[in-house]
């Protein structure tokens, strides 16, 4: 099943977050900033672009993607339904 | 039974002791739960201690040459880790960080070398795994060299595909030995040829057969 596209965003471990704001500097949307609790995602700016999660040095921030196979449009395949 | 006794009872390595002899691997072993975040151990640090991860993630990192710390590999409960610089004396390879909350168990590394020497069937488990793990990085190391980046991609998207996989770039990169930059590019390549589409934390294969082509090492 393809998952809700609009509630797909980074994932964020704030116990691994160290602070160190890297990937707020590294974030191209300016979408990530630092609270009391940590990093905040402006979840409408995020692009979902990875640069975040490149940069952080400790791996809290994860963006996962599901790989499937598209809605199949040929006849030659088979019917997934 | 308690806690300890029990998580050395079912590990695979101490399978067949006998009661005594679980007694004493059990004077040897200590349990540790830990929360997140948690660093067990430093990259070039001598060998200290042997873990075996029972529950939980941990993350390996490496520091590159720049002096950026990397996480190269996440290690699954069921694993162990510093074997081998507990038996070469080598300085360790990785530094190590919980990245979930974990159990495991540790050994001194004097008590996992008595261990060892002293009950054959464990040493003969430890080395079938070590052999697991050899048959792995020669596969790997075959695939690094036979195919290029995009068809180890290729091929990993569509067995991905099947099983139903999330996976982060990092991870993929991880897979296929190389890094998130590279593999990126390469998505971005197999997108503008049109074998994919990209969406927020989707990719779906569009042309299956172009990357079976391309996995198979054909010409595309
Ligand atoms: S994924 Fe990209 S846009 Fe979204 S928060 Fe991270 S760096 Fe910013
Ligand atoms: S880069 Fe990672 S550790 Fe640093 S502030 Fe961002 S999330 Fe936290």
């Amino acid at each position: 099943m393809i998952p809700d596209e609009e509630r797909i965003v980074p994932e964020i471990n704030s116990e691994l977050c160290v602070r160190c704001g890297d990937c707020l500097s590294a974030c191209p949307e300016g979408a990530l900033s630092l609270g009391e609790e940590g990093i905040i995602l402006d979840e409408e700016k995020c692009a979902y672009c990875g640069d975040c999660e490149d940069i952080c040095p400790t791996g809290a921030i994860a963006l996962p993607f599901a790989i499937v196979l598209a809605p199949l449009e040929d006849e030659e395949e088979e019917d997934v339904g | 039974m308690d806690e300890l006794t029990r998580y050395i009872a079912e590990h695979p390595y101490f399978a067949g002791l006998s009661a005594a002899e679980l007694a004493q691997v059990c004077r040897m072993a200590r349990v540790r739960h830990l929360g997140h975040g948690q660093v067990l151990a430093l990259e070039g640090s001598p060998c200290e201690e042997v873990f075996l991860l029972l529950e939980g993630r941990v993350r390996a990192l490496k520091t590159s040459p720049e002096g950026r710390e990397q996480v190269v590999r996440e290690l699954q409960p069921g694993e162990g880790f510093y074997l081998v610089p507990a038996l070469d004396g080598g300085p360790l390879p990785v530094t190590t960080i919980t990245a979930t909350r974990v159990t495991l168990l540790s050994f001194s590394q004097e008590d996992f070398l008595f261990l060892l020497e002293r009950y054959p069937t464990v040493a003969r488990r430890v080395l079938v795994e070590f052999a697991g793990r050899l048959r792995r990085l020669a596969a790997l190391t075959g695939e690094l060299a036979l195919r290029t980046v995009p068809q180890r991609l290729a091929r990993l998207l569509l067995e991905s595909a099947r099983a139903g996989r999330r996976m982060t770039q990092r991870e993929m990169a991880a897979q296929i030995g190389t890094v998130r930059e590279v593999v990126a590019r390469a998505l971005t390549d197999f997108e503008r040829r049109g074998w994919l589409r990209r969406r927020r934390g989707i990719i779906e294969l569009v042309d299956v057969r172009a990357l079976q082509r391309l996995g198979l090492g054909e010409e595309v």
